[in-house]
């Protein structure tokens, strides 16, 4: 599996983990203005769960605007590519 | 605790509430817990939650209170940059927002398995302490709310 397969399926995983949601719902669009359950608390857990995973570190600017699916994929794809 | 000086009327800035469920941590575990707290608390809030049994639920409260300091100061700031000094426990207590413009009180209770925070943005208020007419506002707000 490669970086940009790997890394939404992982998403995935831990998405709904968190937030208590079936992985199949789990996806492009998927948003924290789509799921109730993506609250700002869960956010937080979720910024700090990926930040250890994934072995990166978000910047304030970055923890507000990774709301969605696939802005969180789009910058972990982009900190793969860039060499973390 | 600081010394009661207030240097005129209070003057109500902001209002911000914020309700988590109790068990909202619980279902992570320990080194999830230990990591959030590593991130997004400072020296002084950790120590706090490590006083308290069980951590996730103290951790629970001090980002309920830093939402409910977000929300009442208004200053577009995001809410984990908030540094609070709280007192207290789990079940209930207050705190106040560090380096804030403008003095912000907090109090928590747990009400019906929900963590409920309430803060308030006051100017008019030098320091503030546990007996401040901020914080006597916070506290009445507060129980007027939950009922407890």
């Amino acid at each position: 599996m490669t970086p940009t397969e790997e890394i939404p399926a992982r998403l995935r995983e831990i998405l709904a983990q968190l937030l208590g949601v079936s992985p199949d719902g789990i996806g492009p669009g998927f948003s924290a203005e789509s799921a109730p359950e993506w609250t700002s608390l869960n956010h937080l857990m979720l910024i700090s769960q990926l930040e250890s995973e994934f072995g990166v570190f978000f910047t304030n600017q970055e923890v507000q605007q990774l709301t969605s699916f696939d802005r969180i994929v789009a910058a972990l794809v982009g900190r793969n590519q860039a060499g973390g | 605790l600081a010394v009661i000086k207030p240097v005129a009327e209070p003057s109500l800035l902001g209002v911000g509430i914020d309700m988590e469920e109790c068990a909202a941590l619980r279902r992570l575990d320990d080194a999830s817990v230990e990591r959030a707290a590593q991130r997004w608390l400072t020296d002084k809030e950790r120590d706090w939650c490590a006083k308290q049994d069980p951590f996730a639920d103290a951790l629970l409260v001090v980002l309920s209170c830093k939402e409910a300091v977000f929300k009442a100061s208004n200053q577009g700031r995001v809410a984990h940059q908030v540094r609070l000094a709280v007192a207290g426990c789990c079940v209930r207590g207050e705190g106040w927002a560090e380096q804030s413009a403008v003095p912000i009180r907090v109090v928590w209770r747990r009400w019906r398995n929900q963590v409920v925070a309430l803060a308030v943005a006051a100017a008019g208020v030098r320091e503030v302490c546990s007996t401040d007419p901020t914080s006597s506002l916070v506290s009445r707000s507060l129980e007027g709310l939950t009922g407890a």
